[in-house]
């Protein structure tokens, strides 16, 4: 069965980003709510659905937590553990076109920030013996596969800084987004090392902020304010063996990820406006491009230092500025930008004639999620 | 000193390695039934779901996969350490197992260089690998 075309998204709230001091990570959950809501031109009455995504720490962002603080009682509800976007996304729109909901709000708020959350955890199997070997921290296993990459391929550390200067210009042109001080290359190459060859801007930050969207049913989508953004496909994958996979650091199963996409939905890579990218780290963003097919393997350094990505450039990716600039929020800001772009609200950032947009996302080192999003005529 | 991440005390799954490291060997989990060696060791055999395994002592050789030099400490218990050098090694045995490289700047350590493992004992309690490069 499939879901192309059956659920749309008319709604995206999004809160202040950086430091919110004095709020819990639940109440700026509900705040994105409220504001998902006013944007869909809707009513807590017209939510039978709430999806809510756990905090890493605290114990934040349980559905039965932020449901009863906005005073409902959905039909369907639930959370998901480390809901990246996408994930969080793709089981609302199960719950729709499985019918245990007609209106989904989703949201995810954090106060990792002001809460002091540190970044430092190790992920993946084999966790305490990483640890004890100092392998701490995304930087270190991303610093790896891009040295990896480099060695296969070539690719310089200059090469890779234009992923973190070109969205640092996308996010010079986006209100929310935190960093927005003017970065060129040589301002990149000028930061010292964290985990070499990785630097500072490769790096996303720990930031507050909540966001959330309104998906509902395509036939009530057309009575919406706002132009639908309906979802074209959605696919996942996952690499839950871990770091007993082969080559796990270069993820090579992001391309299978891709390939169920582009041959359930029948649209090509060539076809795509815009691209969004969860980028903790830059070299997430060169994986995903090679691995959704918009260079071919070993490419991506050339084709992020030809300026393709930046504003102006043949392929706009993370339009908003990203996690490396915007904010650090699991993808949900990538989602709501999606919306904000194929809806042509963006202003001076607006990707001109964008009707199509892929937004990818990746749970470390475990599990993959792509969606495809259109403005439908 | 803040140099390493000592592993938790108490957990029988992997207290055999530890305690073989502490003898100067490395020692690993064996499948006793498809004979996969399993890192890190687990209850359940990925390959062949068999609960049953030995622990085997195998050489400590193996080839760089790829690494990283940690120039900052990315945890609080890491701030003397730095800046160290932390490799992916794939092992002649099979796994592929994080450990620190013993160089410095004048030995910066190649993709598929092989490295042998040296036991370093950090503190009365735990000793670690940490690998030298064959040059």
């Amino acid at each position: 069965m499939s879901i192309a075309m059956k659920t749309a998204l008319v709604g995206v709230g999004t809160t202040e980003q950086g430091q919110l001091p004095g709020r819990s990570a639940n109440e700026i959950a509900a705040e994105a709510v409220q504001l998902a809501l006013a944007d869909a031109g809707l009513t807590q009455d017209d939510v039978d659905g709430l999806i809510t995504c756990r905090n890493l720490t605290g114990g934040a962002g349980i559905d039965e937590q932020i449901g009863h603080m906005l005073g409902i009682n959905p039909d369907y509800s639930a959370t998901l553990d480390y809901g990246t976007g996408n994930f969080s996304l793709h089981l609302g729109v199960m719950a729709i076109t499985a019918g245990l909901a007609n209106t989904v709000v989703l949201t995810y708020g954090t106060n990792q920030r002001s809460q002091r959350v540190g970044f430092g955890r190790t992920v993946g199997g084999g966790a305490e013996f990483a640890a004890a070997a100092g392998l701490v921290h995304v930087a270190g296993s991303a610093a790896m596969a891009f040295r990896r990459h480099q060695h296969l391929y070539g690719t310089t550390e200059e090469q890779l800084g234009w992923v973190s200067v070109s969205q640092r210009e996308w996010a010079r042109l986006n209100p929310l987004s935190i960093f927005k001080e003017k970065m060129t290359i040589d301002d990149y190459l000028s930061h010292p090392y964290v985990a070499a060859p990785l630097r500072r801007p490769d790096l996303t930050m720990i930031s507050d902020g909540g966001a959330a969207l309104v998906l509902t049913r395509a036939d009530r989508a057309k009575y919406s304010p706002k132009k639908p953004i309906h979802i074209v496909g959605i696919a996942e994958k996952t690499a839950l063996r871990a770091d007993q996979n082969a080559d796990n650091l270069m993820r090579p199963w992001l391309g299978a990820t891709a390939r169920q996409l582009w041959n359930t939905t029948g649209v090509r890579p060539s076809e795509i406006d815009a691209v969004y990218v969860q980028d903790a780290t830059s070299v997430w963003t060169l994986q995903m491009l090679e691995s959704y097919g918009f260079c071919e393997p070993g490419d991506a350094g050339p084709f992020f230092a030809a300026g393709n990505t930046r504003p102006g450039g043949s392929l706009p990716v993370n339009t908003s500025g990203g996690q490396l600039s915007e904010s650090y929020m699991w993808g949900w800001l990538n989602l709501c930008e999606s919306v904000r772009q194929l809806r042509g609200e963006c202003g001076e950032r607006q990707v001109p004639g964008a009707r199509t947009a892929l937004d990818c996302s990746s749970h470390d080192f475990l599990k993959a999620a792509a969606t495809l999003l259109t403005a439908a005529a | 000193m803040n140099s390493h991440i000592r592993p938790a005390p108490g957990d029988d799954l992997t207290a055999p390695m530890w305690t073989a490291m502490r003898e100067r060997r490395l020692s690993l989990q064996q499948c006793s039934q498809c004979s996969y060696t399993r890192f890190p060791a687990s209850e359940l055999c990925p390959e062949c779901w068999s609960r049953n395994a030995d622990w085997r002592d195998v050489e400590p050789t193996g080839t760089i996969w790829s690494y990283t030099v940690y120039e900052r400490a990315l945890h609080p218990e890491l701030k003397d350490a730095v800046p160290y050098t932390v490799a992916l090694i794939e092992l002649a045995a099979g796994p592929v197992i994080p450990g620190r490289i013993l160089c410095d700047e004048d030995s910066a350590p190649i993709i598929g260089d092989r490295v042998t493992g040296l036991f370093t004992d950090i503190d009365e309690e735990f000793t670690m690998l940490e690998w030298a490069l064959h040059r």
